[in-house]
């Protein structure tokens, strides 16, 4: 198992030099001069010259990017040009918002779209069946950031059970919070939870003709057992890959979510940075991002091993 | 007439597919008693799972997709009126099965202690951690060496041999009265197809409870069985005391097949005999005698009428128009010739 | 002599095998009800592409404050904006923007996709750098890296359809790569490959197109996507710069307003469903027809 974990950290380490590079060139990407890109084109030639030697990039290119890579692993991704103050301190401070939304999200995905799930396996081909797959691919289909403005139009505009922009911080109270971020994680969540629904209900389906699960009724077991001992955790490795691969997706999903709903997370972050092109700012948070994107599908594939035992062992599947 | 342990009667299973319906078991009749191992013979698809799916009713019945026909008794109960509450109490308890996989029939995710200990508490009032000695003392019973540990594993940690072992214990771990083996050592090497065949023969003894064995394998069905039904295409075919169908096998598809098993002692035959012909379909079967097609006796009665079952001997049905022609014309020669290989 | 006839006799076999199987993919395209449900999206959406200025009676761009946030009437189908440009007119070459902007990404990522995974099928040392990079540039939740490189590039149509491009080429890439694989295996590769064939013709003729139905459906999909992408980024300021007439920006001014002017949300927002809608179904469909044994369930 520790080898396991070793050598699935060890195999990230070029994933993440490439993403490393690719961060540190976008700023290299922009035409013309950094300096004067970041001073706006009212700066005088001295004022570019000193942010020049400021942001070190008076020396060779490949000279910069190591000293970047080098600050970035100790954990200094530079100083914001517009707060003239950390980036992982700014990061620090708008990651709170987008984190709650996130995992609200998540949590409501999951908590909805497994019992659904396996409601329409149970069902497959009932009318019940055949309306929840049409929901949801209706889900899949409707971006979540349109979702979003019509969750405004409909709850906020029309029916007024919602401010239209009212985010409340987790400082007011936890309760206030969670209602200011109901919208936002319906919107954000719906898709996962359609795409959820429809891998549930496969994969159930899949582990339903198993001889196992007749085994399971030969022995005089509930349905109700059959299906969620014996069937449900076989199903879960399946739905824990679809986790896995959409929460990356949500966090993404949450930057444009929070510009819909004027919610101060990552999103606006980088939303405002770019109008302020604020590169440090843009680079490090991307970067975190990317990192926490990489992170998370590690600790997903770990956790196949204790839903899996044959993972355990390494040698998956038959 | 003694009560029988489990008495089948015209018992006809339908599905439900997307071309109509079709009937896998077409009205069969067999019993079982209590101390005896019933084989149950046929190619593959001619409706033995089905039968031994149709006694627990572990068929799909949700939304009609199967329906039943017939009787099953047992105890004086009909298996195919109970309620779901009471079939559930039977299975696993009264009677179980063994599945044909063992590889597949045991769950990946649980410790094979948790599957056997699982039967054992649903069925019986005994605390966790009596379930579990029960379980060690189980896999005990069925020779597996140190259980205590075992039980910890998972089921692909253990060899083919050792999960069938594993399901023979979980099936008889609630003492049940009778056995339905479905095809139980198909998956195993020779050698541990006699240890298990061995195993299910003591634990027979010690239990006292009646086995339905189904499976392809003639020469399993003279090892173990004291009777034996065999089946084509959805119907029995003929019914025999093992030694009666060896002797004399009446139906020509039953001589096919007892002809058809390899002979290793003796000189070398010319090549394996093989039953000319396909088994047709379920879902274009044919009118007359099922058999007709495949058969070298077969006449134009065949092919038009369905012969009825005749009794030979009050243990020896058959379903031939022309058994008693055949039987005359060369079955003689026949028993005489195989008694030698075959019953031992 | 014989060969040649034999061979001639086997070409027009070969021909004739091919003109059924396109018949048969058409009788099939034309049963698939959601596959022609997509299609018929597509090609309004096209109708609406190339006909823009013939069925809108307005200039997307002519601002008329004394008609600001005017509701759906006979004069503005769709209402007016926050400076009174008419909505149906600015949706209507806000479709021709982003079919415009989806065909261009799906057409340079089907290029580079196809370029990539093909040579880095082929060749194993390639094949290590270019995945890799594959990776890296996969590990970025793609609008992230979409709103980074716009950041650098600035807000620009022509910078929109890079971004995207960066975005999905290693998807494609993937899928050719892939499939590739498979073919690169058989046999007769094997053989010309022995015979001294020469690899980049192995690669285009014999490869490539074995590549091209999945690399069709694939490409299909990232039109829609970068439909959604555009609207995305533009609707976050980083996308298509701002009188410009994009969905995208059609949404940004509409969430200013949104309280008083449903209109300016609801129908570039439907617009964008739509249209992305019917290019998965299409695309679906399409994978349906041409490899029916892939898994519908994804």
């Amino acid at each position: 198992m520790i080898g396991y974990i070793t050598k699935r950290i060890l195999s990230l380490v070029p994933v993440m030099f490439v993403v490393a590079i690719v961060v540190f060139f976008i700023v290299h990407l922009s035409p013309g001069e950094p300096a004067s890109v970041i001073l706006g084109p009212n700066a005088s030639q001295s004022e570019v010259e000193a942010l020049r030697a400021e942001l070190g990039h008076d020396d060779p290119v490949p000279v910069q990017f190591f000293n970047w890579l080098g600050d970035a692993v100790t954990g200094d991704l530079g100083e914001s040009i517009y707060a003239n103050a950390p980036v992982t301190e700014v990061f620090g401070q708008y990651f709170i918002p987008t984190l709650s939304l996130t995992i609200f999200a998540q949590i409501l995905a999951v908590v909805f779209a497994i019992p659904v799930g396996i409601i329409a396996a149970i069902r497959k081909g009932t009318a019940v069946d055949q309306s929840l797959m049409g929901f949801s691919l209706l889900g899949i289909s409707i971006p979540s950031f349109l979702l979003g403005l019509f969750l405004i139009l409909l709850f906020s505009v029309n029916l007024e059970w919602f401010p239209v922009a009212g985010f409340v911080p987790l400082s007011e109270g936890i309760w206030p919070h969670i209602r200011s971020l109901i919208l936002p994680a319906i919107a954000l969540s719906l898709a996962q939870a359609a795409l959820l629904v429809r891998m549930t209900r496969s994969s159930m389906l899949d582990i339903l003709d198993n001889e196992y699960i007749k085994a399971a009724r030969s022995k005089g077991l509930k349905e109700r057992v059959v299906i969620y001992k014996h069937a449900l955790r076989n199903a879960f490795v399946t739905i824990l890959e679809v986790i896995g691969q959409t929460f990356s997706t949500l966090i993404a999903g949450a930057v444009v979510i929070e510009f819909v709903f004027n919610i101060p997370g990552i999103g606006q972050l980088i939303v405002n940075s770019v109008e302020r092109r604020d590169f440090p700012v843009i680079q490090g948070t991307i970067l975190l991002i990317a990192l926490l994107y990489v992170f998370i599908n590690l600790a997903i594939d770990l956790l196949y091993g204790v839903v899996d035992p044959r993972v355990r062992f390494g040698k998956k599947g038959d | 007439m003694s009560e029988h342990l489990l008495e089948v009667n015209q018992l006809k299973t339908h599905f439900k597919t997307e071309t109509g319906q079709v009937t896998a078991v077409d009205g069969i009749s067999f019993h079982i008693d209590e101390g005896e191992t019933l084989g149950v013979v046929g190619e593959s698809g001619c409706g033995k799972s089905v039968t031994s799916e149709s006694i627990l009713r572990l068929l799909n019945e949700r939304k009609g997709n199967t329906t039943y026909e017939g009787e099953i008794n047992y105890r004086g109960k009909d298996l195919l009126n109970v309620s779901m509450k009471e079939m559930r109490k039977i299975r696993g308890n009264e009677i179980s099965m063994i599945f044909q996989d063992a590889m597949s029939s045991l769950n990946p995710v649980y410790t094979v202690g948790n599957q056997i200990m699982e039967t054992i508490i649903l069925h019986q009032n005994l605390s966790k951690k009596e379930a579990e000695q029960k379980a060690i003392d189980m896999l005990a019973l069925t020779g597996i060496p140190s259980p205590e540990k075992r039980i910890h594993e998972y089921p692909h940690e253990l060899s083919g041999g050792m999960k069938q072992r594993v399901m023979i214990a979980q099936a008889l771990s609630c003492r049940p009265n009778l056995l339905i083996a479905d095809e139980p050592t198909t998956a195993l090497d020779v050698t541990i197809q006699s240890q298990i065949l061995d195993l299910m023969e003591d634990l027979k003894k010690e239990y006292d409870m009646g086995i339905m064995f189904i499976t392809h394998d003639l020469g399993v069905v003279a090892e173990i069985c004291t009777r034996v039904i065999v089946m084509y295409l959805g119907q029995i075919v003929e019914e025999a005391t093992v030694k009666d169908l060896f002797d004399q096998p009446l139906h020509p598809y039953t001589k096919g097949l007892i002809k058809s098993i390899p002979q290793l002692d003796g000189e070398r035959k010319k090549d394996l005999f093989v039953i000319k012909g396909k088994v047709p379909t379920l879902n274009d079967v044919p009118k007359g005698c099922r058999f007709a097609s495949r058969c070298s006796f077969s006449t134009d009665k065949c092919v038009e009428e369905e012969p009825p079952t005749f009794e030979h001997t009050p243990e020896h049905k058959v379903k031939c128009w022309h058994y008693k022609e055949i039987l005359e014309k060369e079955g003689a020669d026949f028993g005489k010739e195989r008694t030698t290989t075959a019953s031992h | 002599m014989e060969a040649a006839i034999e061979k001639t006799n086997k070409a027009q076999l070969q021909k004739e095998m091919k003109k059924q199987q396109r018949k048969l993919m058409l009788k099939r395209l034309l049963r698939s009800r959601m596959a022609l449900t997509g299609f018929i999206i597509l090609i309004v959406a096209t109708i609406i592409t190339f006909a823009a200025p013939l069925i809108t009676s307005h200039d997307p761009l002519q601002v008329d404050p004394v008609n600001r946030l005017q509701a759906p009437s006979a004069d503005h189908y769709f209402g007016t904006d926050d400076v009174g440009r008419d909505v149906f007119s600015r949706v209507v070459y806000g479709i021709q923007e982003s079919m415009f902007v989806g065909l261009a990404v799906a057409f340079v990522t089907a290029i580079l996709g196809i370029i990539f995974g093909l040579y880095s099928a082929y060749y194993n040392t390639l094949d290590h750098i270019i995945m890799r990079i594959n990776d890296g540039l996969m590990a970025f939740p793609s609008i992230l890296l979409a709103i980074a490189i716009m950041a650098a590039l600035g807000p620009k149509t022509v910078n929109v359809i890079i971004a995207l491009s960066v975005v999905y080429t290693p998807l494609i890439a993937r899928v050719v790569r892939s499939s590739a694989l498979v073919i690169k295996e058989q046999t007769y590769i094997e053989a010309m490959k022995s015979m001294g064939g020469s690899s980049n013709r192995i690669i285009w003729r014999h490869i490539a197109p074995n590549t091209l139905s999945p690399l069709l459906v694939q490409a299909t999909f990232v039109f829609a996507m970068a439909i959604i992408n555009e609207a995305m980024l533009s609707f976050l300021g980083a996308g298509i710069p701002a009188p410009e007439p994009s969905l995208g920006n059609i949404l940004y001014d509409g969430k200013n307003v949104i309280t008083k002017a449903w209109w300016m949300t609801l129908f570039p927002g439907l617009a964008v469903i739509l249209i992305t809608l019917g290019l998965n179904m299409f695309g679906d469909g399409m994978r349906d027809i041409l490899d029916p044994h892939s898994n519908k369930s994804n």
